[in-house]
Order: structure tokens, then C-alpha cells, then sequence
């Protein structure tokens, strides 16, 4: 009797609490049944070994799944996860370089310092994978018990017909947008922002010094103070330039409202930055005396010289920004190929 | 190949269980019972497959069931329901013309393997 008690035991113990009595009664009903009358404990053994693993027979009685995330849910899962994990990663990455770059400039540490950084970001991307891997799978698994069909969140909604082949088309590499376009976006975006916020006082003129320590400042190129006074401009220039790319990404091809969001980025960026090199006092007063003592000319001459920089710099940037949008809207009108 | 050979087998089996078990519900039957009718008509089912199959039948209306108490142990009997029977006749109906479908097939592979 022991015996088949503790196996009815090992089968309930596995199974929701309100159906274990009723299984227990029945079970063990069963196992009588199979019993011969005056039975011994090998006849008791036999029949147990007839039913088998209690665990194999608790999982027959589960109603729930017992998995996870199953078959109809397993594409749309992996799907997910590799999208967020691309996009999250590429955000830890960014990020990471943001940090230790400004890190780097802020305090006096030696170029080893890009190991320490390194490691972080190893363990900073991994952290992120874990993170997304286990949010998304706690989200397919409430809704694999929820029992929404995948097709009732796929978009559309609607069933599959051979029509849809259609709509099946190749990005011509012309008008795609690469990772590597990506990646190069965020960094881009990460390292002009950490020398703007943090690090404007570093981009200077340098000179040989005699010591071990290589270079000294003779003085910074920019007036520091009066840029940062731009800040919540350019935080917004920073901002629309992030959403930008994370568009270009979720797009992965030029498309007409891309190319819009684009232009309308370009223009921004162009107010912005013309609003702030017009400005008199951009140079750091230092600057003109600096310069004028190593080219051993006069005061006059640097500030004409430096006139006809900021006049390069500003026709270098309307034709790009011109250019870019443009460009924007030539590689949206590249037709998709059909496969068919 | 004689691991392929049993797997493929099981699923065979697996989708006419529910049929065999219906085919024996007329009359009400316990868990035991069963086993040995359908172990005597030569269709093998496990028992941790049976009791599980007869409950979820039973949540699944086509089965009700009740614990007779009146014998020495208590035992518990199921039987089909009305919605049951009509669900059993409809996939007698289904097994019939399935398996007439397949023996026409497989008689066919038959011939054409003598060619």
C-alpha cells in the first residue's frame, strides 16, 4: 500500500492543486483494479511499472503547456528578439562609446583606458542580450497562455493568399540602408555630442612640450561657456538626429517619408549650426593672440583667415545638407524589384 | 531505422486513440476496464495515457462520468454523453471513409509495385 501511495504522490504533487484529489482517487482506484487479489509488493511493482514515469503520467494530465513559447509563437518570438536585440545592442554600443569618450576627455586617464572600456562594453552588451531575451520571452509567454493568435498582432491581421507574394520585394542596394550606415550614424552622433557637452575645452591648440606628457594646451579653440549656452538646440538637433537613424534603421531602405524626415533634419541641423558659428564671440579670446604668435603674423590676418574658414564651413554645410536631402528623396524613388 | 520505425508508428496511433476509447463508451466503463476491452480488441494503450485522454474527454463534454460507490472500492465510471455520441458517430463516419481512401491507396501502391 506504502508504495502506491507515495507514487499517487509523486503523480499530484506535479499537478494543479484543485485536481488532486480527484486524480488521487482515481489513480489509485485504477491501480486496485489492476492489482490480483492478496497481491504482494512485486505485483504492486508490476503495476506501477505498467503505468510509468509519475512525472511522464502528471504531464499527461496538465492541461497547460508544457512549454514555453511553442511552434506558433516560436518565429514571430525569434523574429522579435533579433530586432530588439540588434537595436539594443547598437544603443549599448553607442552608449558605451559615449561614456568613454567623455570619460576619457574629463579625466587624465592613458590610452590603456580603451581596455577598461572594452571590458565594460562586453559586459554592458551581454547584460542587454539577457535583458531583451528574457522580457521578450516573458511577453510571448503570457501571450502563448493568453492564447492571442500570432496573426491577430502580425499588422495585417489577414490570412495568407498566393497574392501576397506580390508584395514580396528585393531593397536594390542602392536605396537600402546597411548596418554599417547605422553604426556609423550612432557613432557619429555619440562622439560629436560628447565633445560638444563635455569636452569643448580639450579641442584646442597644442604644443610639444619637453616633459614625458607630450603635449600642453596653449589654448582652447572655441569658447566654451558661450557654446554650451546653445545647449538645449543642439540637445534637440542631438535627439531628432538619434530618432532619425533609429528610423533609418526600422526602415532599412529610403523611402519618401524617410526622406522628408530627412530634409527636415538637414534643415534643422543647418539652422542650428548657422546660428551658432555666425555668432562674434565663438572663439575662445585666447585663440587669435595664440595663433598670430606661431604663424608669426599679425592679428588681422588670422582673423580673416579664420573668417574665410567659418565662410567654408558654412557653404560646406548647406551643400551637404542640400545634397543629403536630396539624395534622400533620388534613392526613395528607386523602385523596389518585384520577384514576380 | 527501427527508432524512425516507432516514432512514426506512435503518431499513426496516436489520432485514432480518441476513437477507440469513444467506441467503448456506450456503456459506462472505469479506467481499468477499458484497458483490458481495448488491450482485448488488440489495441495497446498506455494508462498514463488513458486516465489523462478520459478526463480531458470529460472536460471536452463528449463524457460524463460518476463515482460509483456501492462496490467494495469506489470506482469511477464514464460514459458518453449525448453531444459525445453524436461527436463518436461523426468520426466513425470519418474513420470509415479515411480508412476505405487509404486501403484504396495503399492497394494501389500494391499493384503498381508488381508492375
Amino acid at each position: 500500500m506504502e508504495w502506491i501511495e507515495v507514487y499517487i504522490h509523486e503523480v499530484t504533487k506535479r499537478l494543479p492543486e484543485k485536481q488532486r484529489n480527484d486524480i488521487a482517487l482515481e489513480l489509485k482506484s485504477s491501480i486496485l483494479d489492476a492489482l490480483p487479489e492478496n497481491y504482494t509488493l512485486d505485483d504492486e511493482k508490476a503495476v506501477l511499472a505498467d503505468l510509468g514515469d509519475p512525472a511522464e503520467i502528471a504531464k499527461n494530465y496538465r492541461d497547460a503547456p508544457s512549454y514555453l513559447i511553442g511552434p506558433d509563437y516560436y518565429d514571430l518570438f525569434m523574429t522579435t528578439v533579433k530586432m530588439i536585440l540588434q537595436l539594443a545592442i547598437g544603443f549599448a554600443i553607442a552608449y558605451i562609446v559615449f561614456e568613454g569618450v567623455v570619460t576619457y576627455l574629463d579625466s587624465n586617464q592613458d590610452w590603456t583606458y580603451i581596455f577598461t572600456v572594452f571590458g565594460k562594453g562586453i559586459w554592458t552588451v551581454l547584460s542587454t542580450a539577457i535583458q531583451v531575451v528574457f522580457w521578450v520571452a516573458f511577453v510571448f509567454i503570457i501571450m502563448e497562455r493568453t492564447g492571442v493568435a500570432p496573426y491577430e498582432i502580425a499588422g495585417t491581421g489577414a490570412k495568407w493568399t498566393p497574392d501576397d507574394l506580390k508584395n514580396i520585394t528585393v531593397i536594390p542596394k542602392k536605396k537600402g540602408i546597411t548596418k554599417v550606415d547605422i553604426f556609423a550614424a550612432f557613432l557619429w552622433t555619440a562622439i560629436w555630442g560628447s565633445i560638444y557637452f563635455f569636452a569643448l575645452d580639450i579641442v584646442g591648440i597644442y604644443t610639444q612640450n619637453n616633459q614625458e606628457t607630450g603635449l600642453t594646451l596653449l589654448t582652447p579653440i572655441f569658447n566654451q561657456e558661450f557654446l554650451l549656452s546653445f545647449w538645449p538646440l543642439v540637445l534637440i538637433v542631438l535627439l531628432c538626429e538619434l530618432t532619425l537613424t533609429v528610423y533609418k534603421w526600422v526602415k532599412r531602405q529610403w523611402t519618401k517619408s524617410l526622406a522628408t524626415i530627412n530634409t527636415v533634419y538637414q534643415l534643422l541641423y543647418t539652422i542650428v549650426f548657422l546660428l551658432i558659428i555666425l555668432q562674434p564671440n565663438l572663439f575662445h579670446s585666447d585663440l587669435i593672440n595664440e595663433l598670430s604668435q606661431i604663424f608669426n603674423t599679425t592679428a588681422a590676418n588670422i582673423s580673416s583667415i579664420l573668417d574665410t574658414i567659418i565662410g567654408v564651413s558654412i557653404a560646406v554645410t548647406i551643400i551637404s545638407a542640400v545634397y543629403a536631402s536630396y539624395d534622400g528623396f533620388k534613392k526613395s524613388k528607386i523602385k523596389n524589384d518585384t520577384l514576380l | 531505422m527501427k527508432e524512425l520505425l516507432h516514432s512514426l508508428t506512435t503518431e499513426l496511433k496516436r489520432g485514432t486513440l480518441t476513437l477507440a476509447v469513444l467506441s467503448q463508451l456506450d456503456q459506462p466503463q472505469y479506467g481499468y476496464s477499458l484497458v483490458q476491452n481495448l488491450e482485448q480488441s488488440g489495441i495497446e494503450i498506455e494508462q498514463s495515457t488513458l486516465y489523462p485522454l478520459l478526463r480531458r474527454l470529460e472536460k471536452q463534454e463528449l463524457v460524463t462520468s460518476s463515482w460509483d460507490t456501492t462496490e467494495s472500492r469506489p470506482r469511477k465510471y464514464y460514459q458518453l454523453s449525448d453531444y459525445g455520441k453524436t461527436i463518436f458517430a461523426a468520426l466513425k463516419e470519418e474513420w470509415t471513409k479515411m480508412s476505405t481512401e487509404m486501403n484504396l491507396l495503399l492497394e494501389g501502391e500494391k499493384k503498381n509495385g508488381m508492375d
